[in-house]
């Protein structure tokens, strides 16, 4: 061999080789990944909003979670205002009231009532302090021959009929309206964050840490341990969750949010751990598996390094579309007495109260829900992300 | 395998009595009982009551002979439906209950699944989009709100439905949608990531790069991997829909079985909380094994039993 | 052959005459569309124990008498007459009372009903009314004490019926248009165990205006008129269709579509619109009161001022106002519709015992506890407001807990227990504040106050007055002037020693279409169609 046919690498060309970038642990190329993806990022800056709304929320109104105004009841998120003298405007409840309001929506105080006939279907009130005596006249399309297209008018002091409404504002007094007892949603949706946002959190949490791992052990150990862990899953999934709660009301006794967090946690987690079991059972059959298991990796790293990261696509999905479902099975719980006490309240328990008044305050279900809506949208985005991150097989370093 | 799964079936037996018999001594436990009324009951009737009943029998008597009569499918007098035995409760209302259901189960797998599929084949373009935000709103938006709003606008506003019962064939529409809302959009989503992930498998690249037709790398590649999270979802919410959900029938006023899961608690009718519950525990563990035979069918590589070494 | 095929053409065109003529036919039959509610738990007059039975036994049997908004007419009884002494009832049984299956209905039939009714072998959860009878050897048959065969009602013919009182009883001839003492035809009863036989068509054999045609589990079931009662020439309803939802959105909803003529259930937020609008919403007073029982064995609640405080700071106007039912703020334990021996309302009479319909008694309850030891609420402990779950009584918890708050500075905790268990733990007396409500069985003030005696089972509060007994003891035994004295006596005790606080009164609304006319109702609460036509 003719030694001028190798020539010596220069040093320029021998660092071109090198392999300039680190080697990242999986859990730097997730978080990598994850930043990377967009949906994600905005899913997080989601669940960081509702986070801050749900600590500092409260803080940001003058009403505390509990305090109640009985005259200011049921008044929604937008008023129809009507004006019946300078610097005088007043607002209808649906159940009429009547509210004098400021031109911009800040509800000050209710005018009693001073005679009301039913058969012409006209409520007199009287302000005193003002020197008003206001008329309503609701008989428009309910007492026959009398249709027009506003349903009621306003009358002071016996001078013209006001029909048409001075503008609908904002409710300054209650952003969200406010409820039965005259509390302001807006709070109250804030600190139900707080509850809520919680047994979203543990659930989820017993979810991964006792679902994941129940089911994929059942299913890697297979045979006659397989059996029994599932049967045992299925007992727990088929007794009357109601018992089972007053049971565990009966023998512990209502300890406020962790009872209710016991009697959810012990039973969420089986849907999970069937799903794992699934996953696990079709992955476990795979090369990667028998060629780990020839290297001689434990059971315990197989399951936790390569069965559960790889099936952990189902895993997000499910746990992130089963937070409503420990939300509203919270508010159950909490409805048959086990779970935070009245007055405090939880989106779920907002959206049950809500419910009874349903066809005439829509606003009482609407914001709870869309609280829910949007956790969910969030934590959803942040799963997809996460999902995208965690999974072995896009690793890239 | 075939061994296995007769195993199995024995042992499903044996998870319907054991589910039978924790809940039997569960609800045992839990003070009140048939007569507990709003106006205490004096305690001389009480007594007359229990024993007609016997409901003073010691508590294991009372737990063998509600299971002889269960092996012999007579599950005994209703308490709170005096008069009426529990078999004619469930005869009567449980046919109602399952048609809904199963028209639920199958607005589920024909629309769920190809939706997801869809979604999952055109992903980050709009329809994805789409179907990602209905499946958000179907599982935030719980049973007894839809049913509310549907009742109140569809019926009651649009008067284009009758505003509640099984009257006509319209009338099915609501239930089965409030029923399904959740699993369906629940589905749907399973399947999309699911898919995802399969499509992104080497297996399929090769199958592409081998020129097979799209329509089948898709159908008999992809999907049948892709359905195992779906199959173990569907099992049990199939057995659950067809029990059927208390508050769809207490808002449409459905004549089924699904009130009975919580009113018979409320009022502590032993014979009818457990008529129901076993009725549930049947349905679910058949669906269980049933899922399990379709993982076997799915995916012949899984194996149930442990390996021989 | 024209002239066949004209001929053919005008008699199909006849055609349609014929069916009109027949749709007519269908068409006038009077229909009412009721929506009950809940599906009964029985329809057995003497089994049943609950309103939404009684609403149907109401219309389907007809005891000795009929009550109507307070007023006594002959039922089954065409005559009644009392005895100088007041101890021995003699009921004239109507000579042309019929079952629904055409046989005789004597008194004999109300004998065997009765004697059944009390027979503890029966379990009917209802006869420990036949306490408040005062009918010789009921109230101890019942429990068990002593033989069914030695109770004071015989038949000696066919069409006399003999009752035997221990004590005259003022309210005992009212008493018998109760559920309860309606008769049952033996033959039927047997056919159809505990009850069964009334919900069967087949098998259910009744006395009212109407009999039942059909029934079908958690779904409805029909009455049709009865041409066998007596009165069969006055009853113009010839279809009553019942539904059983229990959902009143949906059935409010179904109402306002034309399905329903008849609710008696509305959605509370409906209701302030509909008293305002609705010219055919009802409200009518039901016999009962919702109050919180103090637990009398507990050292907190020992000083009368504490709790005079706390039931003064409670505004019932505004409470009432949010519950939207139309309730009656609350001043005595006895509501509003007992007419005493002058025929005056006893909670007009009774007085106001220096309480407020609304919040003028804050003053007087801040200085209260200022005396008691406690200023502002300061020192005064934490204490558990205790209710079974329910959206109504988490409400009224939840604004008497912010009222007590507000108003005297004390703090409470509200906790809620499901109702049996709640029930449970009530009646043990595990509770420091418990809400408690009641509502009377029959029409006598008594109903009502009877219960805070020493030892009533349902003296929750544990409430014990010697002279409080004493009053309610001579109340039992004595009637007219006498027996309203003691009554009123009873009532000022009970409200200067407040072992509870009263909250409100109960009301029963019912919704019903302009064409259902002449629909009435009785004094305790069950419907009557006896009467009631439908003009559409």
């Amino acid at each position: 061999m003719n030694a001028e046919k190798f020539e010596f690498v220069s040093s320029g060309e021998r660092s071109d080789q090198e392999i300039l970038r680190k080697s990242l642990t999986y859990w730097q190329d997730a978080w990598r990944r994850l930043k990377n993806h967009k949906l994600a990022m905005v899913g997080l800056a989601g669940v960081i909003l509702i986070l801050f709304f749900a600590v500092f929320g409260p803080m940001l109104s003058r009403f505390s979670y509990s305090d109640q105004n009985l005259d200011f009841s049921n008044t929604p998120p937008r008023l129809k205002i009507y004006q019946l003298a300078d610097d005088y405007y007043v607002f209808l409840t649906r159940d009429y009231k009547l509210l004098r309001v400021s031109g911009k929506g800040e509800i000050l105080y209710r005018i009693p009532i001073e005679h009301k006939d039913p058969v012409k279907k006209i409520y007199t009130f009287k302000d005193e302090k003002q020197n008003m005596l206001i008329a309503l006249d609701f008989s428009y399309n309910i007492l026959p021959g009398k249709k027009a297209d506003y349903d009621y008018t306003f009358s002071v002091n016996g001078g013209p009929e006001i029909a048409a409404h001075h503008k609908k504002v904002f409710n300054r007094t209650y952003p969200f309206g406010s409820d039965v007892v005259g509390r302001s949603l807006f709070v109250r949706v804030m600190y139900g964050a707080r509850i809520s946002l919680t047994v979203a959190f543990v659930a989820s949490l017993v979810n991964l840490l006792v679902g994941v791992f129940y089911g994929s052990i059942a299913a890697y150990e297979g045979g006659k341990t397989d059996i029994v862990m599932m049967r045992f899953v299925d007992i727990l999934n088929s007794i009357p969750l109601l018992i089972y709660v007053i049971l565990i009301m009966v023998l512990v006794g209502n300890r406020g949010l962790w009872t209710m967090i016991i009697a959810l946690g012990s039973v969420y987690w089986v849907q999970m751990a069937r799903l794992v079991r699934g996953q696990v059972l079709s992955l476990k059959e795979q090369e990667f598996i028998l060629a780990a298991r020839a290297l001689g990796v434990s059971k315990h790293h197989i399951i936790s390094r390569h069965l559960i990261p790889n099936a952990i696509g189902p895993i997000i999905i499910s746990m992130t579309m089963m937070i409503p479902s420990a939300v509203f099975t919270e508010s159950f719980i909490s409805f048959i007495g086990l779970g935070v006490s009245a007055p405090m309240a939880s989106w779920g328990t907002l959206a049950n109260d809500a419910l009874s008044g349903l066809l005439s305050y829509p606003y009482q279900l609407f914001f709870p829900s869309m609280a829910i809506a949007f956790t969910m949208l969030s934590f959803n985005f942040l799963g997809d992300g996460l999902r995208d991150a965690l999974d072995p097989r896009l690793r890239k370093g | 395998m075939k061994n296995y799964f007769l195993k199995r079936f024995i042992y499903s037996l044996l998870t319907i009595i054991l589910i039978a018999t924790v809940t039997f001594f569960m609800m045992h436990s839990i003070p009140g009982g048939p007569f507990t009324r709003e106006k205490p009951v004096p305690p001389e009737i009480l007594k007359a009551l229990n024993e007609k009943y016997h409901l003073d029998d010691p508590l294991i008597i009372q737990y063998f002979d509600y299971m002889k009569g269960l092996f012999t499918f007579d599950m005994g007098p209703s308490f709170s439906k005096i008069g009426t035995s529990v078999n004619d409760l469930i005869k009567a209302g449980f046919p109602i209950t399952a048609f809904v259901g199963f028209l639920a189960v199958l607005l589920i797998i024909i629309l769920g699944v190809p939706v997801g599929i869809i979604s999952a084949l055109r992903q980050n373009r709009p329809i994805d989009y789409f179907v990602m935000f209905m499946a958000t709103l179907g599982v935030t938006i719980p049973s007894f709100v839809l049913a509310t709003l549907y009742i109140y606008f569809i019926a009651g506003k649009l008067d284009l439905v009758p505003p509640f019962g099984l009257s006509t064939p319209v009338s099915y529409i609501g239930p089965v949608l409030a029923l399904s809302g959740y699993s369906l959009s629940f589905v749907a989503r399973l399947t999309r990531s699911s898919m995802l992930e399969v499509l992104r498998q080497d297996y399929i690249r090769t199958a592409r790069a081998n020129g097979l037709k799209e329509l089948s790398v898709i159908g008999k590649h992809a999907m049948k991997n892709a359905l195992i999270p779906v199959v173990t979802y569907l099992g049990p919410t199939i057995a659950a829909l067809m029990t059927g959900s208390f508050v769809v029938e207490r808002i449409f006023a459905i004549p089924g079985i699904g009130r009975y899961f919580v009113e018979s608690v409320s009022n502590r009718d032993y014979t009818v909380i457990m008529g129901v519950t076993v009725l549930y525990a049947a349905f679910y563990v058949m669906m269980i094994l049933l899922v399990d035979i379709l993982y076997a069918v799915i995916d012949p590589r899984i194996k149930f039993e442990k390996e021989s070494n | 052959m024209k002239k066949v095929l004209l001929m053919i053409l005008v008699s199909l065109l006849l055609v349609p005459f014929v069916f009109a003529n027949g749709g007519k036919e269908e068409e006038s039959k009077m229909v009412l569309n009721w929506n009950l509610g809940a599906d009964p738990k029985t329809i057995d007059p003497g089994l049943n124990g609950a309103s939404d039975g009684a609403h149907i036994d109401n219309n389907m049997f007809e005891g000795l008498v009929r009550e109507q908004a307070g007023k006594i007419i002959p039922g089954i009884a065409e005559s009644w007459n009392i005895s100088d002494d007041g101890k021995t009832v003699t009921f004239k049984i109507r000579k042309d009372a019929k079952w629904s299956d055409g046989s005789n209905l004597t008194a004999h039939d109300f004998v065997y009903a009765w004697k059944r009714a009390i027979d503890p072998a029966t379990g009917s959860e209802y006869s420990w009314i036949w306490e408040y009878t005062n009918v010789v050897g009921a109230m101890e048959a019942a429990y068990g004490d002593g033989p069914v065969d030695a109770v004071g009602v015989e038949a000696p013919d066919d069409y006399t019926l003999v009752v035997h009182l221990k004590n005259p009883t003022d309210y005992f001839v009212s008493l018998m248009s109760f559920f309860h003492f309606m008769p049952v035809k033996q033959s039927s009863v047997e056919a159809g165990p505990d009850g069964a036989w009334a919900k069967d068509p087949e098998l259910a054999v009744s006395d009212g205006p109407y009999r039942l045609t059909s029934y079908t589990i958690g779904d409805g079931l029909t009455l049709e008129k009865n041409p066998y009662y007596w009165n069969a020439d006055n009853v113009k309803i010839d279809v009553i269709n019942v539904k059983f939802i229990d959902e009143a959105s949906t059935a409010y909803t179904a109402y306002k579509s034309g399905e329903f003529d008849f609710l008696n259930d509305v959605p509370p937020s409906e209701v302030p619109r509909l008293i305002a609008e609705d010219p055919e919403f009802y409200i009518f007073p039901l016999l009962g009161t919702y109050y919180y029982n103090f637990n009398m064995n507990l050292d907190m609640w020992k000083d009368v001022r504490v709790r005079r405080a706390m039931a003064l700071a409670i505004d019932r106007e505004k409470i009432c106002e949010v519950l939207a039912g139309g309730q009656v703020p609350a001043v005595g334990f006895v509501p509003p519709g007992f007419v005493d021996n002058e025929g005056r309302d006893f909670f007009e009479t009774a007085g106001t015992y220096g309480f407020y319909k609304d919040s003028s008694g804050v003053a007087e309850a801040k200085k209260l506890m200022a005396e008691a030891g406690y200023p502002d609420g300061k020192g005064f402990p934490k204490f558990t407001l205790l209710y079974n779950t329910s959206e109504g009584h988490k409400l009224v918890a939840e604004m008497v807990q912010e009222m007590w708050k507000t108003n005297l500075g004390i703090e409470c905790d509200l906790e809620n227990q499901e109702w049996a268990v709640f029930q449970d733990t009530r009646s043990q007396g595990d509770y420091e504040l418990a809400r408690g409500g009641w509502i009377t069985d029959f029409l006598d003030p008594m109903g009502l106050l009877a219960i805070f005696v020493t030892g009533n089972a349902y003296n929750d509060p544990k409430y014990s007055n010697p002279e409080y007994d004493a009053l309610l003891d001579k109340a039992n035994k004595t009637t007219g002037k006498e027996h309203y004295d003691a009554l009123y006596a009873a009532q000022d005790i009970l409200m200067k020693d407040l072992p509870v606080i009263t909250v409100y009164h109960y009301t029963d609304t019912y919704l019903s279409s302009p064409p259902v006319k002449n629909w009435t109702r009785s004094q305790l609460g069950a419907l009557d169609f006896s009467s009631a036509y439908v003009e559409r």
